[in-house]
């Protein structure tokens, strides 16, 4: 039995519900997913690491569970994958890198206990950038992994294998990290919704790190309303955690059903200084249209420049990364791939003072933020990219000149977020001329990840972008 | 000292010695040279944002201001 091949293209919603009234099983659903990755998985290449026989199982034990009247979460029985870097104690996790290839961790991620809790079985590691450094997708250990849309294009990085995953109907959700745009990137170039949460929403807790001060973890999907029924139940305070935030979390699910009017929307006409191209002006504009037919007053905004903020958010993370990583590199320092090395290593070569100016810094442009632009409007519309996937090859600079170039060109939007700490969810907003997906970033003050959600699934009530399914089956 | 040492202190010589001397490993010359052209301008606009900062300002500010500032003031918790 291979399961109904439809079941893998329902929503996460859609799913949990049909398992939970019994109109299909959690195996019949997990059979179909693990049909569908070993079919798709020499094209694309998501998983690191399939776990079927283990899904299996615990899809045969999430039936059984229903069978006797046992109480039933909001994921019971939905088989979700995830980047191959949070922790489950016994499980190998890689963070795609070589260092970490046979690596079993001894205790769990919060996120991952989470998910469990709620019910969710998960299917394996998924693809990512090399120790989630990276906006492109590439990896040398593991193989590039490919969009769905044109395997010639990059999926978006770090979370690679998310983004590809969900957009290829092989799982229904999967979560990503997010230091610089890595969870907002994919989702945008594969057609997802993907969401950075504030800074602290999210534990961080049994995560492989990047920066410490700028992680964020969070769920790539395909709906609004499937986004925030997996941020629900990851986000909120964690004693292991003691930088998550205490704040209370708010029933984003229900949020996505509340109508848009009456809010108003910021739009920068030079989107922070940085021009995307056309195609993705015009799906920004199309974006803004639809809201004023929804009742949204538009506003204009002028965002503070992003050059700074780019340039202040990558003293942080490269000096973060390179304590971290400062012990391998003179042991292991061949087991890195160049790119990643060179990304990594430029930190070691920052003054402690340069490292606590660019923290200390981060109140300040946080408040000139809210001043120049919250206080004129409840979210602010941003692209997440601002064009199409770019073909693997173009993006193939390796550690030349053109790195830096090439990093700003997919993070020029994402990463100055990461460094204000804000929320950010990242929409499908159509496509460019050559089918390929484009998206806009919702942006909010800090804790406002409802409203994110709020305005997200009123545009999703009303368009059809999210529903585009990838032609990869052919 | 040349324009682009003026510009940010950075330059390959100094960038293999200082790898050298606090982080104890080598790195060759084209390392060097990669990491100053990337850390080059990152470092000048930091430099540059560094004039804004107050003699007291200290990192922990920034969550003050994030938990200050937080938006929704509970409208959006109930469906």
């Amino acid at each position: 039995m291979s399961g109904d091949p439809r079941l893998t293209h329902l929503s996460l919603i859609e799913t949990a519900e049909g398992i939970a009234s019994g109109a299909f099983s959690s195996e019949e659903v997990t059979r179909a997913c693990i049909a569908r990755i070993e079919a798709l998985q020499p094209r694309l290449n998501c998983f690191i690491r399939l776990e079927a026989e283990d899904a299996l199982e615990a899809a045969r034990a999430a039936d059984r569970a229903r069978a006797n009247g046992m109480a039933l979460g909001p994921l019971h029985g939905v088989p979700l994958a995830h980047k191959d870097m949070f922790y489950r104690a016994g499980k190998p996790s890689t963070g795609g890198n070589a260092i970490q290839r046979d690596f079993v961790p001894g205790y769990t991620a919060t996120v991952m206990s989470r998910l469990a809790a709620a019910g969710a079985l998960c299917l394996g590691g998924l693809n990512m950038s090399e120790f989630a450094s990276g906006p492109v997708g590439q990896n040398l250990h593991f193989g590039d992994c490919r969009n769905p849309w044109n395997p010639a294009h990059a999926p978006g990085g770090s979370s690679s294998g998310s983004g590809s995953a969900v957009a290829a109907r092989l799982v229904h959700g999967a979560l990503g990290s997010d230091t610089g745009g890595s969870v907002r990137i994919p989702a945008a170039l594969c057609g997802l919704v993907g969401m950075k949460g504030t800074q602290g929403r999210v534990s961080r807790y049994g995560g492989m790190p990047l920066s410490f001060s700028l992680d964020c973890f969070g769920p790539l999907t395909r709906t609004a309303a499937d986004c925030a029924r997996l941020f629900r139940i990851i986000a909120g305070a964690d004693p292991m955690d003691p930088t998550a935030s205490l704040e209370p979390v708010g029933d984003y699910e229900a949020a996505t059903s509340r109508p848009a009017g009456g809010l108003r929307i910021g739009i920068d006409p030079c989107h922070g200084g940085i021009a995307p191209s056309a195609e993705a002006e015009d799906a920004i504009r199309a974006a803004l249209a639809v809201y004023r037919d929804l009742g949204v007053e538009i506003v204009e905004v002028t965002m503070p420049d992003q050059d700074e903020l780019n340039a202040l958010s990558n003293v942080i993370t490269r000096s973060e990364a390179a304590a971290l990583h400062r012990k391998w590199l003179r042991s292991r320092r061949d087991d890195y791939s160049p790119q990643v090395r060179r990304r990594i290593e430029i930190g070691l070569a920052v003054p402690a003072t340069r490292y606590i100016e660019a923290l200390s810094l981060r109140s300040h442009h946080l408040q000139r933020l809210i001043d120049a632009v919250f206080a004129k409007c409840d979210a602010l519309i941003l692209p997440t990219v601002g064009e199409g996937a770019p073909t693997l090859e173009e993006l193939d600079v390796g550690d030349s000149q053109a790195l830096p170039a090439m990093l700003m060109r997919l993070t020029g939007y994402t990463r100055p977020l990461n460094y204000y700490g804000v929320p950010a969810l990242s929409v499908p907003a159509g496509f460019s001329g050559a089918g390929l997906p484009l998206g806009f970033q919702i942006v909010g003050r800090p804790f406002d990840e409802a409203l994110l959600f709020r305005l997200a699934g009123a545009f999703q009530a009303v368009t059809e972008h999210h529903l585009q399914a990838p032609d990869i089956d052919g | 000292m040349t324009d682009a040492k003026a510009d940010h202190g950075y330059d390959a010589d100094f960038i293999a010695t200082l790898i050298r001397r606090f982080h104890r490993y080598e790195v060759d010359g084209a390392d060097a040279a990669g990491l100053t052209g990337m850390l080059g301008p990152v470092d000048a606009l930091a430099e540059a944002a560094s004039g804004g900062i107050g003699f007291d300002d200290e990192p922990g500010d920034f969550l003050r201001v994030l938990h200050a500032e937080r938006g929704g003031s509970g409208r959006e918790q109930k469906p």
